[in-house]
């Protein structure tokens, strides 16, 4: 069945509150599969459970039952004791710009740093070059690549982390409200600028969001989460003209009732 | 006479001058609902705090006049004004009640701050008015026991206890869920119907802004450079930076190149002598660099650009 | 072949672009050269010789601080002082920020058994006051100057512990760390490349701020018998000799007392400078 990049079966997480003293399902039984090549959106507001779901898809965290399975075969749980540097197939692109860079590291190195451990066959030189190559592709130019991140404002810092996701080669890229904290005249040209470079590299995108408008833009497939399940799974038109869960159709509803036609 | 008249406000930084707010005009009449859309830095937030003169630490009025029913606000009659003839709300439910007071208690101390007896019953019809269910167990309860939508109920059953002339929300419904919004929204909508009173909506959502006023003032970096009503914004934008705006909410064909503005917002004091805009427009003439736009009126609109765009969308 | 640029000015030239740390640096390198003399023996007397002939001599050209109620030279004997305290600090803040970083790093990044394993050892100690807790350990110890610096490391390395694990605790959820993981970096290149650098700025001001506070430790512990042993020269036994003679010998309680003062503010200075330089957000330029 590896017609699928993605398959997530029966996942469930749940956390003890500390404070509270009860456990609280976080996910229940997320079951869903993204084919080679799609972009598959998932909506949902705060509390849902989709921010828990991509931690767990990326790995940084593991389920309590269920499976992740990239290309078929088990994507590995990021253990806190690896002593050495791995290939991970699955990588994320954070919300905020203003922490998912070192603020330490030149931007050339954040970037040299991948790319000497997802393409270690290259030479010194060639490894520049990859890298401006990325950075160009991002809409970055190449005399900036020795500034550091505070020197960028919050859509170029974006850029340089969807570069540096690229930088792994990966098969597929987790988008976690990549434009949430941005200011909205910046969001378009980044919306713009993944969709672009999902045909360039023939990317599969998994995009978080709880904005349903750029969802319903950007994704081929959308599924509908509240309350840690999984409440409404289709084609993007399917799930925006037709919903049959009431929660869907409350979310639609809801969203600012402006739409021009163009 | 308009309800509220902003002349010529400017808005700087205390330590060093730097211009935040340029030269800010517009009028809220009796009545009407106006917005006012801008992203970070267009000094929209700045402009709504300096009516009830709220600014921040640091950051001062340096000229304009805010004219409130035809007389300027003289710092005496503050007290009187807020909360009981101008009101607000703001974006951050968390922060915006007092952790340590009961939700009851704090409706209370608005009424007693302006010599009205605290009846409980008040109280309770505050809270139903807002749609808070069981308002009894809720004015007993604290607010870390409540949501961000119900807090922000709670705040608008306080700026509209005394009736007010003009109720300014600030970004009220940023931080809460879409669902949750919609709520909101519905709710101030009534309300208006209920106490036409006048609002002042301020957002960096278009579309939210749409929905919920007749007049709609943009402003980009600490300038106005569109007004109009909602119908004008949409179906004849001159300002290109509103065209921009706008193309975000038309709708666009399935994953398609959406309409984008490059580069980011100036800070306002770097771009004080020319158009704020001109280094993102795509119609930038040299002109734009060297002299400062004044808002142009055409008709009930008016905008701000030496080369705006004419014929509508 | 690309270069990398330095784009950003070395933290080094804010450092001297603060004036506190300008200051404490001029001062610190001062008593530092001090030391130096009296390490070589470079003194202009030995600080043990005694001369019952000069006793209790106020300053003048020959004794430039004075001489004491044996006849030994002043400022030979603080500047043998200050080489003590600053080696003596030296040593002791070592030891406890090298444990401290080590120890804080893991309890911050791995938490769990480990975390609770540290915090709770940490906690016993906190619950002593510093001075009673280095003299405890001294009194067990002995009294040389490894045994006090032993013993106020021992009472330090605590702090550091708990200075570095904070910020360890945050820095691991930033987004930053995370990417790195899911990279696939291993966990020496996130801790060396990612965690340590950002913490490094936290770590050198507290060791400035440590180091100052060890020199009054270690003082203080000379001036209760407990640190260095007469004849030997020492800036908490000089004020403790000094009570005898200040009276009528006011040079025998100031020398000593001004070097102590001089030491512990060019250290928090240097603090200062180190915080103002090393945090982009407080920097003057």
């Amino acid at each position: 069945m590896s017609e699928f990049k993605l398959q997530v079966t029966g996942v469930s997480k749940s956390y003890v509150s500390k404070s509270k003293e009860r456990s609280i399902q976080a996910l229940s039984d997320i079951t869903f599969e993204v084919k080679k090549g799609k972009i598959l959106g998932i909506v949902g507001e705060s509390g849902c459970g989709k921010s828990t779901l991509s931690r767990i898809i990326a790995g940084l965290e593991a389920p309590d039952s269920g499976s992740v399975e990239v290309t078929g075969k088990p994507h590995p749980v990021i253990s806190k004791y690896v002593m050495t540097n791995s290939q991970r197939a699955v990588q994320l692109v954070f919300q905020d710009p203003y922490s998912s860079l070192n603020p330490r590291q030149p931007i050339y190195k954040a970037i040299a740093e991948v790319v000497k451990i997802y393409n270690p066959e290259l030479s010194e030189e060639n490894r520049a070059q990859r890298v401006n190559d990325l950075l160009r592709r991002v809409g970055i130019s190449q005399d900036m690549s020795n500034r550091y991140p505070h020197q960028f404002s919050g859509g170029q810092r974006q850029r340089i982390c969807i570069a540096r996701s690229l930088a792994a080669n990966p098969e597929i890229l987790l988008l976690d409200e990549p434009v949430s904290a941005l200011d909205v005249s910046v969001r378009a040209d980044i919306i713009n600028l993944l969709l672009e470079l999902k045909e360039q590299f023939d990317l599969t995108y998994i995009f978080v969001s709880h904005d349903l408008e750029i969802v319903k833009h950007v994704s081929d497939d959308i599924m509908v989460m509240n309350a840690g399940r999984v409440v409404e799974k289709g084609s993007w038109k399917e799930v925006m003209e037709n919903p049959q869960d009431d929660y869907t159709r409350t979310l639609i509803a809801a969203m600012p009732s402006l739409n021009r036609e163009e | 006479m308009s309800l509220l008249r902003v002349s010529n406000l400017t808005v700087e930084t205390s330590l060093d001058g730097k211009t935040l707010v340029d030269d800010v005009s517009f009028t809220i009449d009796e009545g009407e609902s106006v917005g006012i859309v801008g992203e970070s830095g267009s000094g929209k937030s700045l402009s709504a705090l300096s009516i009830l003169s709220l600014l921040p630490n640091g950051v001062r009025k340096s000229s304009g006049t805010i004219e409130f029913k035809g007389k300027e606000i003289a710092p005496e009659s503050l007290l009187d004004i807020r909360g009981n003839r101008i009101s607000m709300v703001y974006q951050d439910p968390m922060t915006s009640l007092n952790p340590m007071m009961k939700i009851g208690r704090q409706i209370e101390e608005v009424l007693e701050a302006h010599n009205i007896e605290a009846d409980p019953a008040r109280v309770l019809l505050a809270l139903s008015n807002v749609r808070i269910s069981d308002p009894e167990k809720s004015a007993n309860s604290y607010p870390h026991e409540f949501s961000g939508g119900m807090r922000q109920r709670v705040m608008i059953a306080i700026a509209l206890l005394l009736q007010p002339d003009l109720l300014i929300a600030d970004e009220p419904t940023t931080a809460l869920d879409v669902t949750i919004q919609r709520q909101i929204l519905n709710l101030v909508k009534e309300q208006k119907t209920l106490n036409n009173a006048s609002i002042l909506w301020i957002s960096h959502d278009l579309g939210v802004v749409a929905e919920m006023v007749e007049k709609v003032i943009v402003m980009y970096a600490g300038r106005i450079v569109e007004v109009g009503s909602v119908k004008e914004i949409f179906e004849n934008p001159h300002h290109p930076y509103t065209v921009g705006l706008i193309g975000s909410l038309v709708k666009r064909k399935h994953q398609q190149k959406m309409i984008s503005i490059p580069g980011t917002p100036p800070k306002p004091w770097t771009v004080t002598e020319q158009c704020g805009f001109a280094g993102r427009c795509s119609q930038v003439l040299p002109k734009c660099t060297q002299k400062k736009p004044e808002l142009i009126s055409e008709g009930r609109q008016s905008f701000a650009c030496f080369n705006p765009i004419q014929g509508g969308l | 072949m690309i270069k990398v640029k330095r784009a950003e000015r070395s933290w080094v030239i804010y450092y001297f672009k603060s004036l506190n740390g300008l200051i404490g640096f001029v001062i610190l390198a001062l008593l530092i050269v001090g030391s130096l003399v009296a390490l070589f023996h470079a003194t202009p007397y030995d600080p043990v010789a005694q001369d019952i002939k000069a006793m209790l001599k106020p300053p003048s050209w020959h004794h430039i601080f004075g001489t004491d109620q044996y006849g030994r030279d002043e400022f030979s004997r603080v500047l043998d002082g200050v080489r003590r305290s600053l080696a003596v600090s030296f040593l002791a803040v070592s030891i406890a920020a090298g444990a401290g970083l080590l120890l804080g790093v893991f309890a911050g990044y791995f938490g769990t058994f480990f975390d609770t394993l540290v915090m709770r050892v940490s906690d016993v100690f906190f619950a002593f006051p510093a001075i009673l807790m280095a003299l405890a350990i001294v009194s067990s110890l002995g009294h040389t100057w490894l045994d006090t610096s032993i013993a106020i490391a021992i009472v330090y390395t605590p702090i550091f512990v708990r200075v570095i694990r904070g910020p360890v605790l945050t820095l691991r959820e930033m987004d930053y760390v995370k990417s790195a993981r899911v990279l696939g970096f291993s966990t020496p290149r996130v801790l060396f490349k990612h965690i340590l650098p950002n913490v490094i700025p936290i770590f050198l001001v507290q060791i400035a701020l440590s180091l100052s506070w060890a020199i009054l430790t270690e003082s203080g512990l000379s001036f209760l018998g407990l640190g260095t042993q007469a004849p030997d020269a020492s800036l908490g036994l000089m004020v403790s000799e000094a009570q005898s003679t200040a009276a009528f010998a006011w040079w025998t309680l100031v020398g000593p007392a001004l070097a102590l003062v001089f030491a512990v503010v060019s250290l928090n200075l240097v603090g200062d400078g180190l915080r103002d330089s090393l945090d982009p957000t407080r920097r003057s330029v």
